[in-house]
């Protein structure tokens, strides 16, 4: 069995210094290989290193790495470095790894990175339901929620000049609290739009915006639930996949 | 400069404009009686660095961002002189990212976000800025000419402009787009009052208007400049804002859903 070392060629430095180019290129197994031009003539430079270990078959692990340097001024398309990884085996000297690289291609050469999460803050229409299960991910993402709901009971003064109330969707209801200080007329029966941060803790939606609603608003609401659950399950399946 | 070399004319094509510093060394600067001034020209033996690593190059890159944010190089673009009916195409935040990704290219489009931030009650300072009309560059009022050193009316009496320049973060169910500047003539359809207005404004009326936007749901035209460097990745310029009319925002929910 032959373990494959694999030579990673992107840039990861470059420094000027007068006429001297350095390109440092960073290899999988940490080694710096520093490469360096010279300004007036072509210069063959080469560069071994060896790292060996044997297997119970025989095979080792040993890589030449050989760089030729072409001089600047830049020629994007002239080969500018030459990789070339050898194996030794028992039975002769295996190319592993044979890239030749000029500017216009290392441009190219990217680490395949996985987009990372994105974090910045997201408003979520949905359902009191479904504002419950979408809350046990607020650890790994930000949100706040935009619900329609009816008031479901009076408004009652709380300390510190909260103002509690209940909302209902159907048959779920939820515990609301807002503290700024201007509320507008909320009147009990009636269709009302809230936004605010779910406390999972308590149960509790703390509202930072609450008006009355519009019953074509709620018919939209029903659509925006649909696709804000679509994107959250997507989310929650590529956290799973961290 | 002028490049008739094929390599160094794939390499400029890759740069991003005002996201990019170049060093060229051993260019031929030359008359060119053509285009009637003194033109560089690269040939074999010039060298182009990149984004070098030295203290001139950090410094010319902030001083572009500086004058690519106050919007004079944005001087052939004029904000009010944009039909927004041209644009149809409609994008969630992640999308508009996505897109900036892709390619370096200014681009258009329409948004059916909340707004998430807008500071219309913080000091008035912060909403409404004065700027030189030839540069755009910050300045007061009583300046006697404008203190930006390469704007190009330096030399004549200040001519300044006095408008809203705000800046407003939007965010839907796939993320936030931030800082994007909403500005005069744009602002004043949005709010519905003039600078003039606003000033004279109470502090609780400025917060009554403030919550009239703040988390609703708004129909945004916005135009989208990619800036890799930028800590978000890209830069918006809202070219029209309202609030959304929900038949509107259902079809685009559907769509979405497909």
């Amino acid at each position: 069995m032959c373990v494959w070392v694999s030579i990673v060629v992107p840039i990861c430095r470059t420094t000027s210094k007068g006429k001297h180019r350095s390109i440092y290129v960073q290899c999988k197994k940490r080694n710096r290989v520093p490469l360096t031009s010279a300004p007036s003539e072509n210069e063959f430079f080469s560069h071994s290193e060896y790292m060996t270990s044997s297997d119970s078959e025989g095979c080792c692990n040993i890589f030449h790495c050989k760089c030729i340097f072409i001089q600047v001024p830049m020629d994007v398309s002239r080969p500018l470095a030459h990789f070339l990884v050898t194996r030794k085996t028992t039975s002769g000297t295996d190319k592993v790894f044979d890239k030749k690289l000029s500017l216009s291609s290392m441009a190219q050469e990217t680490f395949p990175v996985k987009p990372a999460i994105e974090n910045s803050l997201r408003i979520l229409t949905a359902v009191i339901d479904g504002m419950r299960h979408w809350s046990q991910f607020k650890d790994k993402v930000s949100y706040l929620f935009e619900i329609f709901a009816t008031l479901d009971s009076a408004v009652t003064l709380g300390r510190h000049g909260a103002k509690n109330f209940l909302m209902r969707n159907g048959k779920t209801v939820v515990q609301c609290v807002f503290y700024e200080n201007k509320l507008p007329r909320l009147i009990r029966g009636q269709l009302h739009r809230c936004v605010g941060n779910y406390d999972r803790s308590r149960d509790v939606l703390m509202c930072v915006s609450i008006r009355p609603g519009l019953p074509s608003e709620l018919q939209n609401a029903q659509e925006a639930v649909k696709a804000c659950d679509a994107e959250m399950r997507a989310l929650v399946k590529s956290l799973n996949e961290v | 400069t002028h490049s008739w070399d094929r390599e160094a004319i794939q390499l400029v094509q890759t740069l991003i404009p005002r996201e990019t510093v170049l060093f060229i060394a051993d260019v031929k600067i030359s008359f060119d009686s053509f285009r009637n001034g003194m033109a560089a020209t690269v040939n074999s033996k010039t060298i182009i660095t990149v984004n070098p690593d030295t203290r001139e190059a950090s410094m010319l890159f902030s001083y572009a961002r500086e004058v690519a944010e106050s919007g004079a190089l944005d001087q052939d673009e004029k904000a009010e002189d944009m039909s927004v009916d041209s644009i149809t195409d409609v994008f969630t935040v992640s999308q508009l990212k996505e897109k900036a990704q892709e390619s370096p290219e200014a681009f258009f489009g329409i948004m059916y976000s909340f707004i998430s931030k807008l500071d219309l009650d913080s000091s008035v300072s912060k909403v409404i800025r004065t700027r030189c009309s030839r540069c755009k560059f910050q300045v007061t009022d009583d300046m006697q000419s404008c203190t930006n050193q390469l704007c190009p009316g330096r030399d004549q009496g200040l001519s300044a402009t006095t408008g809203f320049d705000l800046l407003v973060d939007f965010s839907d169910h796939t993320g936030t787009l931030h800082a994007c500047s909403l500005r005069s003539p744009v602002a004043e359809h949005t709010l519905g009052c003039t600078v003039k207005e606003f000033t004279s404004l109470t502090d609780e009326e400025r917060t009554a208007m403030k919550w009239k936007f703040l988390l609703e749901r708004c129909k945004i035209y916005v135009k989208i400049l990619p800036s890799p460097k930028a800590r978000t990745g890209i830069r918006g310029m809202v070219l029209a804002c309202s609030l959304a009319d929900p038949g509107e925002v259902k079809q685009h929910m559907s769509a979405l859903v497909q």
